[in-house]
């Protein structure tokens, strides 16, 4: 079944082809909200909070955009809001990047590639952090995401550059043993 | 100049660039020859960052169907349930307006009449309770 009419028949109150739905959408969901709010017990609850949001309300969707889109509004949302929530505790401005750290990632050889992508990520400010998962690791256009997030194209390829210099440093080890 | 070939460069993954802005960067690479090891080095991040693949917990997805089937459950109560309900708020506009209702024919009686007692309720003169309740069970 496509998803369109697994949609059809979850409106219908078929919660087997809503479960099928989750399945379908649950990767990309879970890189949008493991993206944005780290591989924490939080994002397991926000990333049901997505699912959940979307049977309320399914009836309202219109097909305008496609279901992902629709998904990853809702998730992006829902992180950011969580974000904000304890927003201390997990931005750093790029200015307070702490470049020991680098360093030690750099030299680090026990550190794992995943965990380095996710510290790197981390250490972006949210707003930017936000932007990559969805331009670099979705592959949204850069409309889609100036969509997704409501701000202006040139504000996401401001942030995307920024975002982009500050990964490089990071992941430079990754980085080397790839070119 | 470098800022503007790096939105451009950034840009290029979305292949929306016109084709002024696409021979603008071909010449940009031409005169900024570093700037080819910063594409592929976005290139080599882009590839990196798709690689980490996220996913939610096993059983994800049960949780979020347990979870909908105990809302759609809250949603839709069983009859018995839904009537007593239904009776219980019924009975809060009910009762208050009964009261009312009541009150007003009692001070009405009271106007007009001067007394409250059972014989300008029943509007018999001379009428005991007894008599009262006994004229109830011949009416009954």
């Amino acid at each position: 079944m496509t998803e369109n009419e697994l949609l059809e028949h979850a409106r219908q109150g078929d919660h087997r082809a809503f479960q099928s739905l989750v399945e379908c959408f649950g990767q990309p969901i879970a890189t949008v909200v493991k993206g944005i709010l780290g591989d924490c017990t939080e994002a397991e609850d926000v990333g049901q909070e997505v699912f959940i949001r979307f049977y309320k309300s399914m009836h309202q969707f219109n097909g305008k955009s496609t279901l992902k889109t629709y998904l990853t509004c809702i998730a992006v949302n829902l992180s950011l809001n969580e974000l904000k929530k304890k927003k201390s505790a997990l931005s750093f401005s790029n200015k307070e990047l702490p470049n020991k750290f680098m360093v030690q990632q750099a030299d680090d050889r026990k550190f794992e590639d995943q965990e380095l992508i996710d510290k790197a990520l981390n250490l972006l400010p949210y707003k930017q952090r936000s932007i990559v998962v969805l331009r670099l690791m979705q592959g949204y256009s850069v409309k889609e995401t100036a969509n997704i997030l409501k701000i202006p194209e040139g504000t996401v390829l401001s942030r995307l550059s920024r975002a982009q210099e500050t990964l490089q440093r990071i992941l430079r080890p990754l980085l080397t043993v790839m070119l | 100049m470098i800022k503007k070939l790096k939105k451009l460069l950034i840009k290029s993954y979305s292949n929306n660039l016109s084709y002024k802005e696409q021979d603008e960067l071909q010449k940009d690479f031409a005169r900024f020859p570093e700037t080819v090891q910063q594409k592929e080095e976005l290139s080599s991040l882009i590839q990196i960052l798709q690689k980490r693949n996220y996913s939610f917990q096993p059983g994800f997805s049960g949780k979020i169907m347990r979870e909908i089937e105990s809302l759609t459950s809250l949603k839709k109560p069983d009859p018995r349930e839904y009537f007593e309900t239904q009776l219980s708020l019924l009975f809060r506009w009910v009762a208050p307006a009964g009261t009312a209702v009541i009150i007003i024919f009692l001070i009405s009686l009271y106007l007009t009449q001067g007394t409250v007692s059972v014989n300008a309720i029943t509007g018999i003169d001379n009428l005991t309770f007894n008599d009262a309740i006994t004229l109830s069970f011949y009416n009954y």
